[in-house]
């Protein structure tokens, strides 16, 4: 039941920062999970929170108590790992009574406990086989299993599904969010799948270059996400450069290549260079919203299962990647057509143009 | 003209026949996605094509020739392994420029290949930098181009995107295609993902058990699975079991436990027959009046999640069952559904699939989890 605070934690390897000032809440209860790219100091941050590794600056409380000094067998938390990390040769029964027993629970509660874990995973009836005998998805239900057994109230899962067929991935996402939940866990996950992380999650901290960039419930970072990074990072988007035409308190006017659009963000002098973002599925061809309408010639389309991707031209180098709905008819619109794609002024997303330059800024 | 036949080919590795008799043609620059859950043997396929395994049985035939008894560096075909490494020690273009070196291909044509081949993928700039220095994605782009720097026209890929970031999976698949393309090349591309397989491939194999269980375009097997397996590995898709009531050409009408009777497209079901039926969860409407000429269930929605591109609605169905439905995320910011709302859950005959209920049990059969 605890919550978490971090403040001003920092980590170095050698001359490198993994981890430059974090500073997060996670409450009692909740499920996060911090993303972002390889190296981003995802990881170093879940390993301080766990104790594995120490911080050379800055707090970790549970429950407004410190632990800093504390170990990580003292801090009550389960740690699941990417590579999944049973007992290979104890049974499911030993590997998930493990925790409890070594820390000399009473055999009646020991009993207890084992059999509530392995009902929860739906695992109870293979019991008695060792973890080979299962299948990826089961021995990872198994590790957090084990990891919960003895008590701990705060999870840290470190990629726990990376290493999983794609299918079983989309399914378990669910179904651990669903244990976490009706076993009342707070939950730190730690994810570089933008999908898992929406799926899973109430709440998404974003990170990159060891800093947390901004953090909030999925749809707020999705649809408005008040960083560049996070609109690039968090699903896809289409990042245009423009030119702000007018700006006023609400909304403003925009161009990119012979189209005007409305769009909100932010405020800047007419003629300012900006970046925009569009999220491929929220321009619809053909749709009848009259808020904004953009033109231009369809140049590849693709089909990818529940939704046909088209690439369209809209300016002389301007491109807009558009996802819309496939159906089984194959009536989709041909290589060539020109046609008008509607954009709400809510999803047209404009940001300050970055310094280093839109590549450098979104891929690093 | 490189083109990849197998016949009959079977491989055993002790007691487990890790492909079992497999027939396929795959045709000039072609781009063949093998698709397939853990074990079902994809592996096996690529490097039996390679020449890294030798079958049992059966002859694998690459441009016309059989090559069962062809070494690998003699086939034409490259494969770039699941965990590709590059020599730490060279540098980018060093690394590419390994192969040709190695095979005595002459300097200046050296040169030629791997500058023209780093340009490709947009690295020139980075020839002189080692592998600790390029990101996971230029890495892959580096082992990519190296695979090919022999002169095979066969790419053999297994899992290329699989150790990447989900992002830069993402961006990666349309690069692969493209660079296909580009080159002429005939591709075998192996992945558990089926997104990834759907949306790269010409054609896609799919396996299970060593053997093919469908082959067809990404749209045809997305749309008409043939088994009950097909259909629940490749897309999201709802699961309803049910009896068979009426039979009429193509359309059976059967009983849901979920309360009432429902229509479904079916080849070979009986009436009287245990069935389960397959809904894609984006073709799962959710309406608060109930539609006529299309199939409805009743029930309460338990929870929305938002994913992005599309929202995932809960469903509780009379009777308990859960069912999710995929809507377009511009459909759900509009819709006054949430959680506890009363929805009919609709959808066409047409997107409803229906099979006949597995012998072995309907969990073993599309082994979820």
């Amino acid at each position: 039941m605890p919550t978490v605070d971090i403040r001003g934690v920092r980590k170095k390897f050698g001359q490198f920062e993994a981890v430059r000032d974090a500073t997060m809440s996670v409450e009692n209860g909740e499920y996060v999970s911090i993303i972002g790219p390889s190296g981003c100091g995802k990881t170093t941050l879940l390993r301080m929170i766990a104790g594995i590794i120490h911080q050379d600056d800055g707090d970790v409380r549970f429950d407004g108590e410190l632990v800093n000094e504390k170990p990580m067998e003292e801090r009550g938390v389960g740690y699941v790992f990417q590579d999944i990390a049973l007992f290979p040769h104890m049974d499911l029964w030993g590997n998930v009574s493990y925790g409890p027993r070594a820390k000399g629970e009473l055999a009646d509660h020991i009993r207890a406990i084992t059999l509530e874990m392995l009902e929860m995973m739906k695992l109870s009836q293979r019991y008695r086989e060792p973890p080979s005998n299962l299948s990826g998805g089961m021995q990872q239900k198994a590790a957090v299993a084990r990891a919960v057994a003895p008590g701990n109230k705060l999870m840290l899962l470190d990629e726990p599904l990376s290493m999983l067929d794609a299918k079983v991935r989309s399914e378990l996402r669910f179904e651990l969010r669903r244990i976490v939940k009706d076993l009342g866990l707070t939950a730190i996950h730690v994810t570089h799948d933008q999908e898992e992380a929406m799926a899973i999650s109430d709440r998404i901290f974003i990170m990159r270059s060891g800093s947390l960039v901004e953090n909030g419930v999925p749809s707020d970072l999705y649809f408005k996400p008040s960083h560049l990074f996070t609109a690039y990072f968090l699903g896809e988007s289409n990042i245009l450069t423009g030119r702000m035409e007018e700006s006023g308190d609400e909304e403003c006017v925009v161009r990119i290549g012979h189209n005007h659009l409305r769009a909100c963000g932010m405020k800047a002098a007419n003629g300012t260079k900006v970046a925009i973002a569009i999220r491929p599925e929220l321009a619809e061809i053909d749709s009848k919203t009259d808020e904004n309408h953009i033109k231009g010639t369809i140049r590849a389309r693709s089909f990818e299962g529940s939704f046909m991707r088209y690439i369209v031209q809209v300016g002389d180098n301007a491109f807009l990647r558009v996802k819309n709905q496939a159906d089984r008819s194959g009536h989709e619109h041909p290589v060539g057509e020109n046609v008008t794609m509607n954009v709400r002024t809510e999803h047209v997303r404009v940001y300050e143009f970055p310094a280093g330059g839109l590549n450098k800024e979104i891929r690093g | 003209m490189p083109s990849i036949e197998l016949q009959g080919v079977t491989k055993r590795f002790g007691d487990v026949v890790a492909i079992d008799k497999v027939s396929v043609v795959i045709n000039d620059r072609e781009y063949v996605c093998v698709l397939g859950p853990t074990g079902s043997g994809k592996s096996t396929l690529l490097r039996l094509i390679a020449g890294l395994v030798i079958p049992e049985n059966g002859s694998i035939i690459i441009d016309g020739e059989k090559v069962n008894e062809v070494p690998p560096e003699h086939r034409n075909a490259a494969l770039m392994p699941q965990n590709y490494a590059l020599f730490p020690h060279m540098t980018a273009w060093e690394n590419v420029a390994y192969g040709p070196t190695s095979r005595g291909v002459d300097r200046d044509e050296t040169m030629r290949r791997v500058s023209t081949l780093l340009k490709t993928v947009r690295l020139q700039e980075w020839a002189e930098a080692y592998p600790s220095q390029l990101s996971g994605g230029m890495q892959q782009r580096i082992a990519l181009i190296r695979s090919l720097a022999s002169g095979a026209k066969i790419l053999l890929l297994d899992e290329p995107l699989g150790a990447l970031d989900a992002r830069l999976r993402l961006d990666l698949r349309r690069h692969l295609k493209r660079f296909a393309k580009k080159f002429d090349l005939t591709v075998v591309h192996v992945t558990h993902d089926q997104s990834e397989a759907v949306s790269i491939a010409d054609r896609i194999l799919l396996l299970r058990h060593g053997r093919i269980e469908q082959e067809g375009t990404p749209r045809a097997v997305y749309f008409t699975p043939g088994t009950l397996f097909a259909a629940s590995f490749v897309g999201d898709r709802v699961l309803l079991e049910g009896v068979v009531r009426e039979v009429r050409d193509e359309i059976v009408t059967m009983e849901v436990e979920e309360g009432g009777q429902i229509s479904a497209m079916a080849r070979g079901l009986k009436e009287g027959e245990l069935t389960v039926v397959t809904i894609r969860c984006e073709s799962l409407r959710l309406a608060d009046h109930s539609a006529e000429d299309v199939n409805n269930l009743n029930g309460r929605v338990t929870e929305i999640r938002p994913l992005g591109a599309y929202f995932r609605y809960s469903v509780e169905l009379e009777g308990g069952k859960r069912v999710h439905s995929h809507v377009p995320a511009l459909q759900a910011l509009g819709s006054p559904l949430h959680v506890g709302s009363q929805v009919h859950v609709c959808f066409a005959a047409q997107d409803a699939l229906a099979y006949k209920y597995p012998e072995r049990g309907l969990a073993l059969e599309v082994e979820a989890l």
